[in-house]
């Protein structure tokens, strides 16, 4: 009984190592802001308020130019798998807003990726967005209203594996 | 000369395959019927033609858009008047052009194929494009759903401006539960997937 387990964990483990899929090939940072005039007290601890000049950026938007404080909800970090396609949840405790990534090339130039993005909302998909990301260079969604505000996704890729 | 050699030969002169020995012994066939040599000149004229206008790699930015694109062309070949067969050597010649467009058919239902699975990630066929710009391209199933795409130079960073999404309500974020960075997060096999 104990060599048919040892097999079989030997053969469940060589199967991961083969899957050259699971290649981490960079991470990407997702998040959800939130520009808002009213109290920030209702939306619980963890809310980071951003730099003055992203609020300043952001404020250039129409959309956007109302309000007076941005905050960030929430935020993940995730590998980017050369095989996978993989579902970003920024806010930890809610799925009604959601991402997915996967990549759509190979690395052509030594920062930058072409990522396939789609935002999910209330487990419908709601948009795609196909485009090169360059690391360390952030690209907001402006999305849907919330409360008195206005929710911004982010998505950025912080790192790529040298190639 | 037996068919089976005559098949073979003719196949390989539309190619430009056969030596000077060979295209004496098929000199008889082509003497004898004319209009081959009128059909190999519409064969090469054709096969110039899908050279230069397929690409010898393309990268699709989405599916639907190919989906769509290899429907209107089937379509167009179905609206296509049909050819007379015709007698004789010619009968087989045409023959030969089926045996030679099999393979090509057929990596065309592949390639349809793999599309169509690949694009069954969208549950609704009327997915369009509501925007392209700044090297991007959006996409969405919703009708309703327009975007701008706004690259602030200043800040070297790019906004997309997305109108007409449903407004989320209270619950949706579990609001007052409290927001934090964390590394929750999943992912899904590709190949699995489609």
């Amino acid at each position: 009984m104990k060599i048919l387990a040892f097999m079989f964990i030997s053969l469940t483990g060589l199967a991961g190592a083969q899957d050259p899929g699971k290649e981490v090939i960079g991470k990407v940072r997702t998040g959800v802001l939130f520009g808002t005039n009213g109290s920030l007290e209702s939306l619980g601890n963890g809310v980071v308020a951003l730099s003055a000049d992203e609020g300043a950026s952001l404020r250039k938007v129409a959309k956007l130019e109302s309000y007076k404080t941005f905050v960030k909800l929430g935020s993940v970090e995730q590998d980017i798998l050369k095989g996978y396609k993989s579902w970003a949840q920024p806010i930890s405790n809610s799925q009604a807003l959601m991402l997915t990534f996967q990549p759509q090339a190979s690395i052509k130039e030594s920062r930058k990726l072409r990522l396939d993005v789609e935002y999910w909302q209330k487990s419908k998909m709601t948009l795609r967005w196909d485009r090169v990301f360059e690391v360390g260079k952030r690209v907001y969604l402006v999305g849907p209203e919330w409360r008195d505000g206005n929710l911004i996704i982010t998505v950025e890729l912080s790192s790529l594996e040298s190639k | 000369m037996k068919n089976d050699r005559k098949e073979e030969l003719l196949t390989r002169w539309m190619d430009d395959g056969l030596s000077d020995e060979e295209m004496k012994e098929l000199e008889p066939v082509l003497s004898g019927s004319p209009e081959l040599h009128e059909e190999r000149a519409r064969f090469l004229l054709l096969r110039e033609k899908l050279r230069d206008s397929v690409p010898r790699k393309v990268d699709p930015p989405f599916p639907d858009y190919f989906n769509s694109h290899l429907e209107k062309l089937v379509k167009a070949a179905d609206a296509a008047p049909m050819v007379q067969e015709t007698p004789g050597v010619f009968a087989s010649f045409n023959r030969l052009w089926l045996l030679w467009m099999a393979p090509a058919v057929t990596a065309a239902v592949v390639f349809a194929f793999l599309l169509g699975m690949k694009s069954a990630q969208s549950d609704n066929a009327a997915s369009s494009l509501v925007d392209s710009a700044a090297g991007s391209e959006v996409y969405s199933p919703l009708a309703n759903v327009s975007t701008e795409v706004i690259v602030d130079r200043d800040s070297d960073s790019t906004l997309l401006v997305v109108e007409g999404l449903a407004p989320l309500s209270d619950s949706d974020l579990a609001a007052g539960g409290g927001f934090s960075d964390g590394d929750h997060g999943y992912y899904v096999n590709i190949r699995g997937a489609y």
